[in-house]
């Protein structure tokens, strides 16, 4: 997926530096973010210069070549920070609903969440199509790892979340463990309250527990 | 010695009263006065010798009583002596069945504490597994039920108000 995405990326923006020559000396971010779709794709173009986008496009081409290391890459690394800022608030709006409906349905509603931009944009809503939640996420999480090292987190609920509650777990996260990408999943065992395993560790508010702890106090007594 | 006449004092009369009154006198000293001294003499001496036999008794008699004074209070110091020991003696098995009592006592209640503690702890342990049952039971009720779906949603909004305070 990462590749793709990158691809089509370049691409847009190539496409766009052609059609705006003096983008470098005269920064247009409002342009570029019409384009490209994306407002941090955007701002980290206005910031670079000709020569600094060059050898950094030259560095991301021999990156997606060989699979090295990301974080040698400041695109890569703004698309990461774009999963994580941006990506994040439109992911969250894909609900249980919008994975159960047809594909022609699924296309109109990423039509009305993802409306501009060009080739990545559009890149991106073949994959939110194609892909399962899991799928989507484990890729991103796994790209985000290689680019910053971030932590795997993921948060359990016995329903799905509301938007307002994943909105708060990504701010709080957001602030906690910087360029995370929280995963969200649904595991009815829990049967009330939260789960989240940050990075491995485990911290369980869930009436599973508490049941569980009920029956361990039961074999101690 | 007219004078004498009309006394009555007749010089012959006298003269031989005073013969008379010697030869009575050698007479009682040859066969009495010898006698009677001699008997005098005797009953002197036996009486001297009472005497001295009274003393000699006396004399005994007062250091028998003085040894059995001594004996006997010899015997009284002794007795007192034994009795006081005897009463040290009671005082110390007093104090020690005491100390016994008391220590039997106390080893009684410390047992009875440590019953009726363990009772204590038994009684509380089954209320406390008792009440962990019940709990357990009304939980599974609750949750094995259909749980509606605004109360889970709303336990999914409180566990998250915790872990974020």
């Amino acid at each position: 997926m990462i590749p793709d995405l990158t691809s089509a990326l370049i691409k847009d923006i190539i496409h766009f530096l052609k059609k705006e020559r003096t983008f470098f000396s005269a920064p247009n971010a409002e342009k570029a973010e019409q384009m490209i779709g994306s407002k941090i794709i955007a701002r980290h173009l206005s910031r670079e210069t000709e020569s600094s986008f060059v050898n950094d496009l030259g560095t991301t081409i021999k990156i997606l070549s060989n699979s090295e290391d990301f974080s040698g890459s400041n695109l890569l690394k703004s698309l990461g920070v774009f999963f994580v800022e941006e990506f994040s608030l439109i992911f969250d709006q894909l609900d249980k609903d919008f994975y159960r409906s047809t594909t022609t349905e699924r296309r109109k509603k990423l039509d009305q969440l993802l409306p501009h931009g060009a080739a990545f944009m559009a890149e991106l809503r073949y994959f939110i199509s194609l892909y399962s939640v899991q799928e989507m996420t484990e890729e991103i999480v796994v790209f985000l790892q290689a680019l910053f090292k971030s932590p795997r987190v993921l948060t359990q609920s016995p329903i799905e979340c509301d938007r307002e509650t994943k909105d708060a777990i990504r701010r709080h996260f957001g602030l906690k463990l910087p360029k995370s990408f929280v995963a969200f999943s649904i595991n009815a065992q829990l049967i009330g309250g939260i789960r989240f395993f940050i990075d491995g560790k485990v911290v369980d508010r869930s009436w599973f527990s508490r049941i569980q702890a009920i029956h361990r106090l039961k074999e101690l007594v | 010695m007219e004078i004498f006449a009309k006394l009555g004092i007749d010089w012959h009369s006298i003269i031989v009263y005073v013969v008379n009154f010697g030869l009575l006198a050698v007479i009682l000293a040859y066969f009495f006065t010898g006698p009677v001294l001699k008997m005098l003499d005797e009953r002197r001496k036996t009486i001297t010798d009472n005497l001295a036999q009274a003393e000699k008794i006396k004399n005994e008699f007062l250091a028998e009583k003085k040894n059995a004074d001594e004996e006997k209070e010899k015997l009284r110091a002794d007795m007192e002596s034994q009795m006081s020991d005897l009463q040290k003696e009671m005082e110390i098995r007093r104090k020690e069945q005491e100390e016994s009592l008391e220590l039997k006592k106390t080893r009684m209640i410390e047992e009875v504490r440590s019953i009726v503690d363990e009772e204590k702890r038994g009684i509380l342990k089954s209320a406390e597994k008792q009440t962990i049952e019940l709990i357990e039971k009304v939980v599974l009720h609750v949750v094995s039920n259909n749980i509606p779906q605004d109360v889970v949603k709303n336990s999914v909004a409180d566990a998250w108000k915790t872990y974020k305070s």
